[in-house]
Parts: structure tokens; sequence; C-alpha cells
């Protein structure tokens, strides 16, 4: 088994009287795409907020390599990258400045940012957009501009909330294969989705969260065999109505 | 703190990229608000000079008066007199200004000038009348004398001077004490608005915000680098406005002109410079009270429209500042923004005291050390802060 990278457990998190998480215990391994599934409220957002120590858990244990996502949030923020599919940049900034922001702020010295930068254009082939404010870039650039920023750092983890939602053709397309090329390097990537197809595409591993609850989790093709090779939609859409 | 100076300059560059920063940083307190006080003073100059070389038509209704009288109104210059037959007239006939009526029924006749309060030239001609007609009872008065044999002097037994001993540089502050202490904490006020909602509240709404989180910047170093932007756009703003009113004021492009001739007002550049020193904690509130409104809005809008708000509250106090020029209360300057207001008023006249000193600068410290801690507890609640 490989080494786990994130342990998650007896998580909860309440907003005021709502329940968000409700004792959600999982694990991450390393060298893997693991896909949290579930609908728009399941917990997801809640979830991948406090594994990127965004938001602080009720009661229970997040670890990301062994670290304390409440004892060393700074520990934990240079071992992972966050980014969503909402998620924007600043407009007026070019590539090159949004590359030297985020790597000043990750506390890493001039020389690698400069290292890492020429990693990321290479990457991405972003000789001819690094100095264009992004504002002025096509949504596919922008995707690339914003993966560039969330890896600047070289994290072990990327966490990646709902990446795909609201791209178009191109930009998700740049997106999925950065995911696999991620994983491919020995990296692990945490991604959470609504959209099954999306799972079924990229994930190794799965769970199923539904109403702040883990319902369901393992090796998505497993899964799939134990339930007669039906796609996730169905076997989700039954593990509901057999709860239900 | 250095990640707290990376998020300063990010901001300071991102910001001045922004066409509307720049104009509500330089165009509008530089060249906006002069330009209004020089077209002010330009229409200011010009109806006083139209209103001395007007002649107004006034009506004498008939009867009632004698022919000396008559001719003395008629060998005026800057009145065209008509005998009418109603006072009436008045309000009938636009180019008629006033009307003068005389009741010769007792001993001492009663001069009636009839006259339109609502319009300007109606209360010009009024006026220009009132001064002729007590020269013309003055010549009747000297004529009787004359005739008595009495001495005109006695009409005037002493002579009435009044002489004021202000210098030009209290006079200056004096004048000016009324204008640019409210002028330059409005702009202040108004300049930072939308920096400090695009920064916060325009960040949650692009979703930039959850990015900073996940780097290792702190709270506070977020908050610093936040708020010292909003700062320097607002000191900008205050800069800017202060250059554009000096040159406005000191060239005599403005409606001061007239009090400019007659006090030669002048301020000396030191207490400008500590006028700007002793507005830098009141900037430093405004700022982190900005910082605060956009925290707990929405959207860049809710922003706005809750920062205008506040503005009016700004502008009130500020504004109160105006009629209590000299000799202020002391319970006055534990009242944020016009204490400001009173202390710099203070610094142009050329009296500052301690105690409006230490209590300014006390209340400034109390409040920005309460707006720090508020700002401190909104950024800690992060559910709060990202909710949608």
């Amino acid at each position: 088994m490989d080494k786990v990278r994130i342990k998650v457990k007896d998580l909860r998190k309440n907003f005021g009287k709502k329940e968000a998480l409700k004792g959600v215990s999982m694990a991450v391994y390393s060298s893997e795409i693991f896909g949290l599934i579930g609908p728009n409220g399941a917990g997801k957002t809640t979830l991948l907020r406090i594994i990127s120590c965004i938001y602080r858990p009720t009661s229970g244990k997040v670890t990301v390599d062994g670290h304390n996502v409440m004892k060393e949030p700074e520990m934990v923020k240079s071992l992972i990258g966050f980014l969503t599919g909402e998620t924007n940049l600043y407009h007026r900034l070019t590539p090159l400045e949004t590359f030297y922001y985020f790597g000043s702020l990750f506390n890493m010295e001039k020389e690698r940012i400069e290292s890492r930068i020429e990693e990321i254009v290479s990457m991405f082939g972003m000789e001819e957009v690094l100095n264009t404010p992004v504002g002025h870039l096509s949504t596919g650039w922008k995707q690339k501009v914003s993966i560039g920023r969330a890896i600047i750092h070289s994290p072990e983890i990327l966490i990646l909330d709902e990446p795909l939602t609201g791209l178009d053709i191109m930009a998700r397309r740049t997106v999925s294969q950065f995911i696999k090329k991620y994983k491919e390097d020995g990296r692990t990537v945490i991604f959470s989705t609504h959209v099954m197809s999306e799972a079924e595409e990229l994930c190794d591993r799965i769970a199923f969260i539904n109403d702040g609850e883990i319902i369901l989790t393992g090796e998505k093709n497993k899964i799939k065999k134990e339930n007669g090779d039906k796609s996730l939609e169905e076997i989700f859409v039954k593990i509901l109505g057999g709860a239900g | 703190m250095r990640r707290g100076l990376v998020i300063f300059g990010k901001e300071i560059k991102d910001t001045i990229r922004d066409r509307r920063t720049f104009i509500m940083i330089v165009i509008m307190p530089l060249f906006l608000y002069p330009l209004l006080f020089s077209i002010l003073g330009l229409v200011t100059q010009f109806e006083k000079k139209k209103a001395g070389e007007t002649i107004y038509t006034v009506g004498v209704v008939e009867g009632g008066f004698n022919t000396g009288f008559l001719e003395f109104l008629k060998s005026q210059k800057r009145i065209r007199i008509e005998v009418i037959k109603d006072k009436s007239e008045l309000g009938k006939r636009n180019d008629l200004k006033c009307v003068i009526e005389v009741n010769n029924h007792s001993d001492t006749p009663d001069v009636f000038i009839y006259y339109d309060t609502a319009n300007e030239e109606s209360r010009m001609a009024m006026k220009r009348v009132k001064e002729l007609l007590l020269r013309y009872k003055n010549m009747l008065v000297i004529s009787q004398l004359k005739e008595m044999g009495i001495n005109e002097g006695i009409l005037n037994p002493f002579r009435i001077k009044d002489i004021s001993i202000t210098s030009a540089r209290r006079m200056g502050g004096f004048l000016l004490g009324q204008i640019i202490p409210y002028l330059l904490i409005v702009v202040a006020f108004s300049s930072a608005i939308y920096t400090a909602s695009d920064i916060v509240a325009g960040e949650k709404e692009r979703r930039t915000l959850e990015t900073l989180f996940v780097t290792n910047a702190g709270s506070a170093e977020i908050i610093i680098g936040k708020i010292l932007t909003i700062f320097t756009i607002s000191f900008s703003a205050s800069v800017s406005a202060l250059i554009g009113l000096s040159i406005t004021f000191y060239t005599g492009f403005s409606f001061t002109e007239g009090f400019q001739n007659a006090y030669n007002i002048s301020i000396p550049l030191f207490n400008t410079f500590f006028m700007l020193l002793v507005l830098l904690p009141l900037l430093w509130i405004f700022s982190s009270l900005l910082f605060n409104v956009a925290c707990v809005s929405r959207t860049v809008r809710e922003s706005n429209t809750t920062s205008t708000y506040i503005l009016f509250g700004v502008i009130f106090l500020a504004l109160f500042s105006i009629i209590r020029v000299t000799s202020p209360d002391k319970k006055l300057f534990f009242i944020p923004v016009l204490n400001t207001a009173l202390l710099q008023q203070q610094i142009l006249i050329g009296e500052l005291n301690r105690f409006s000193l230490i209590s300014v600068l006390t209340i400034d410290f109390l409040l920005c050390i309460a707006l720090f801690l508020t700002a401190m507890y909104l950024f800690k609640n992060r559910e709060f802060l990202l909710r949608s």
C-alpha cells in the first residue's frame, strides 16, 4: 500500500446549527487521484477547505503528511496546492507577476521562484503570454495560469474543488491532462466533483459524500465491478435509493 | 511582516493600473475640486461686476412726492426712474425691479420700497434705492440746518473706525480653516471607498481571497497589506487635494479672491505639513473602517453602498467643524473625525494646544486598535468571510 498523505478522522463541521460534516473519516494515498463525489451541498467544499487550512474543524482530526492542519497550518500549506474551477485571477497582473506574487507568499527565494516559473512556462508553452495582463487572455490560458499559480511552490498534494466547473472544452482538456500528468509524477491529487463522468475518467479511488457523510469509499474499478460494471452515477443513485 | 509588504506591493500595483482609481486619487482632487472653486470664483466675480454695471428700472407711484425728490432720483446714473400709476405693476412687469411709494398723510411722510426678495436683481435695486434715499434724507437735513445757521458737523459728533488686529496668517487660517479640513476629510474618505471595496469584497466576489488563505501569509499580514493599500490611496488623494486647493487659493482663482486681496492670506508651509501629519491617524481609521465594511459585505456593490452611507456621517461630522472654527468646546475633541478637523483648524490659525493634540491622538489610537482587532476577528471567521 502507498503512503498515506491525507488522513481524515471523525471530522465534524458545524455552521451555526447546520451540520455540514457529520464525522467524516477517509484516507488519501500518494500517487493517486482521489475523487470526492457528491451533489451540491453535500459537504465537498467544506471538507477540502478544512484540509487546505481555510476553515477550522468543529471536531475531529486532519493530518497532511503527518502534520495536523490545526497545529501546523504553515507546514500543511506548503505541502498543498489549491485550485477551484471558479477561482479567478488578478486581471491587471501578468502571469509572470502572478507567479512572483504567490511564490513570495510561500516564502520562496527569488532564484527558486525564477527556476519554478521556467518549469511552468515550459510545461504549458506559456512564453508568448507571460507579460500579457491576465484580463486579456483566453479562458484556456487563464486556466493554465491558475494551475501555474497553484503549483508555483511545487506542492506534493493538489486539492482541486470542482476544477472543471464552468470551463470550456479546451480549458477542461488542459486541466484533465494536467491532473493525469501530476499523478504520473508521483504526486497526489484530490478533487471534488458532482459530475460522475469526470470521476470515471480521472480517478483511481473515490468517495461518495452525501449530506455531510461518506457513504462509500474505495477503488473505482473495484466498486464498479462489485456493482455489475454499472456507471458511477447509477451506483450513486442506487446507494442513495437503498439508504432512503 | 515581509509577506504583508508583498501583499501591499501587489495591491498598489494592481490598484494604480485601474484607471478609475487613478481618476479618484489624481484627477478628481488635483483638478476637479480646484476647477469647481475656480468656476465658483469666476461666477461670483461676474455676478458682482454685472450687479455694479446694471441699470435698474425703478417705478415711482405718482402723487405724494415733490418735484425735488423726483429730480434727485432721475439725476442718478445707475437707476432709470419711471412714474407709474400703481405699485401692483411690480408683479406684472419684468423690467421693473422695485417701486417707491410716498405716503404723505402725516407730518413725517413714509417712503415705501416694494421689491421681490426671491429676485436677486430686485433685491439689488432695493439696496441701491435705499442708499439713494438715505443720501437724499441727509441732503435735506443739511440744507435745513444751513437755513437755521447750524453747522452740519452736529450730525457727526464722532467717527467710528474698526481696526482688525488679526495677522495675515491668523486670518488666512480662519478662512481656510472653514474649508480645507472639511474638504480634506471628505476627499480622504470618498477616494478610499472604491479601493477598499475592490481589494476585499471584490476579491471575495472573484474568489481570489481563498487563494490567499492557502498561502503562508497570515491573517495579520493580509490585513496590514490591504489596509496599508487603502491608506496609501487615501493619503495620495489628500495630498493631491491639498496641492490642488493650495494652487487655487493662492493664485486667487477662487471665490476667496476678495479675502485674498483684503487680508493677504498666508499659511506657513510647516503648518500645511503638520496639518497633513495629524490627518494620518484619521486616514488609518478610515482605511480600517472601510476594510471592515468590505469584509462584512458579500459584493463590491454592497460594500460601496454601505460605505456611501458612512460617508454621509463623515460629511456631517466634518461639516460641523465649519461652524465651530474659533474656541470650540473641549468635549468636541473626543468626537472622531470632528476632532481632527478642529485640530487642523487650530494648526491653520496657529493656536494649537497640547490638550487637543493629545486627546485627538489618544482617541484615534484607540479607534485604530479597535478597528484592527475587529478586522482580525472578521478574518479569522472564514466561514462568515467566504459566505456566498
